[in-house]
């Protein structure tokens, strides 16, 4: 019994201090998996639809899967370029791409940029 | 459609004051020599409007897709790309009002031009952009802006920009102008893919190096650089290629103004017990310097953790909870405080159900010592 509790500990600080691996490294994956909806929404899409000629969200526009491992999953077919893009959680918050280190801005807020064909 | 509602909570019991419905409607024809578009709309709030909210002609060339033409209502456009503030952003011009008539045509390995002639109330603003999304080592965009006579924004604005792939570097560029003088020039460089050894597995670390130099007369409604300054500086950038871990350090140095010199530092990790970590650190020259970080503790359907951001001598701390009881539905509990003597305490419930195209959003907030709420709404039916 002495043992077990570093033991335990051993482990939970291995398992919480390594990366999570993510197999697919194309399509743009965002973890939270206690979300209502996410969507990805960028450049490409006309921020689901909030600079699109009619100004209105789209609930649907860029709607990402969630699988079983907790990550929400898109794989936009964009041709070469760069793209400005973020996750739109809940039809409310946008949140950056926390694992691209490229950033940029839209409309005063810090998102992500994407280069295809990098 | 959009309804929304916003109010106190007064005596155990809420009172609106402020209720927006917006209804609208749009039609849409396509063939494949053009396309025809109209959204109307009714919007009913303190005052009660309805009409044309935008609509959208535009023919092609028969047979051939290569040249068209557009007329259209409170389109949307203005928008120079700078390599990471914009040098336009949307927005700039507001679509109130807006007509805009244009040529378009595309052609050659993709290139597309479009001269288009955005009609303002007080201004006519003439756009000219050319661009190449890949010419086999490049990709070159040109854009000019014309005719703005509003106060506080540039009379015109022309940008070159472009990327290209030199095998082991790729400097991206853009050289811009925003008006007339020899000082209202601007050059961006940013050179990529100088690749070093990682220091670990499961990714990629570049040295970016970058450079900016504006003159004094300059100026970037995007914000994409700063007018009379040079700045040097470079990122060390950790691109993750299948795990969950990435982490970049910046620094840059003004030379014309030492004392606005910043660096910025950040790190993020989901790891395998589901636990994420982020932390972001940013100093600007002389000023106090802002952090923050973060722990969040996600499986399966729940989180929980917690929050600290520091910003100058302040620090505030929050407590992070959510859960998703069915698919679709969520909830959002954050609570947060000062440390120090006036904790200033604030406590947000934000639920939100979303199934397909129909979306609901009820927050419910307790701050400077009232209990307010907002409820939205918003649906879009094909």
């Amino acid at each position: 019994m002495r043992y077990l509790l570093p033991a335990m500990l051993l482990l939970l600080s291995c398992s919480a201090l390594t990366p999570a691996v993510m197999p697919d490294g194309v399509a743009i994956r965002f973890y939270m998996p206690e979300a209502a909806s996410v969507q990805l929404v960028g450049d490409w899409n006309d921020w689901g639809g909030l600079t699109a000629a009619g100004g209105m969200l789209d609930p649907e526009a860029g709607a990402m899967v969630l699988g079983e491992d907790g990550f929400w999953t898109a794989s936009p077919d964009l041709p070469r370029g760069r793209y400005r893009y973020a996750f739109l959680v809940d039809g409310r918050r946008l949140v950056r791409d926390e694992l691209n280190p490229l950033t940029a801005t839209w409309d005063g807020q810090t998102v992500s940029l994407r280069v295809i064909g990098d | 459609m959009t309804a929304f509602g916003s109010g106190v909570v007064d005596d155990g019991s809420p009172h609106a004051d402020s209720l927006l419905a917006d209804l609208s409607a749009s039609l849409a024809l396509t063939s494949e020599y053009g396309e025809a578009s109209a959204t109307l709309f009714a919007s009913a709030g303190d005052t009660s409007v309805s009409g044309l909210r935008s609509g959208l002609l535009s023919v092609r060339w028969p047979g051939t897709p290569w040249i068209g033409c557009y007329a259209g209502v409170s389109r949307p456009g203005l928008f120079a790309p700078g390599l990471y503030e914009p040098l336009v952003d949307h927005g700039w011009i507001g679509p109130d009002s807006l007509f805009t008539i244009g040529l378009t045509s595309d052609g050659f390995l993709g290139t597309r031009l479009e001269l288009a002639e955005y009609v303002l109330p007080s201004d006519t603003v003439e756009v000219f952009s050319v661009g190449s999304p890949w010419l086999g080592f490049c990709a070159v965009d040109y854009w000019s802006c014309s005719g703005i006579d509003s106060a506080g924004l540039p009379s015109s604005v022309r940008s070159l920009s472009g990327a290209m792939d030199l095998r082991f570097v790729q400097p991206w560029f853009v050289l811009a102008s925003t008006g007339e003088g020899s000082d209202s020039g601007a050059v961006l460089v940013e050179l990529r893919g100088l690749r070093l050894p990682s220091p670990s597995p499961g990714g990629r670390l570049l040295l970016v190096p970058r450079a900016s130099f504006a003159g004094s007369a300059a100026e970037a409604p995007g914000g994409a650089f700063q007018p009379g300054r040079r700045i040097v500086g470079g990122a060390l950038d950790f691109v993750p290629e299948g795990r969950a871990l990435g982490w970049s350090v910046y620094g840059e140095y003004s030379i014309d103004d030492p004392g606005s010199s910043r660096g910025s530092g950040s790190f993020f990790m989901i790891s395998q017990a589901g636990i994420e970590y982020a932390v972001r650190v940013d100093s600007v020259g002389q000023g106090e310097p802002a952090s923050m970080l973060r722990i969040v503790y996600r499986r399966s359907s729940a989180s929980c953790g917690g929050e600290a951001s520091v910003d100058g001598d302040s620090l505030r701390v929050a407590g992070l909870a959510g859960y998703s009881p069915l698919r679709g539905v969520s909830a959002l509990l954050r609570i947060s405080a000062d440390a120090d003597d006036s904790p200033d305490p604030s406590a947000e419930l934000e639920t939100s159900a979303c199934m397909g195209p129909v979306q609901g959003i009820l927050r419910l907030a307790r701050e400077d010592g009232e209990t307010v709420f907002s409820i939205t709404a918003r649906a879009v039916l094909r």
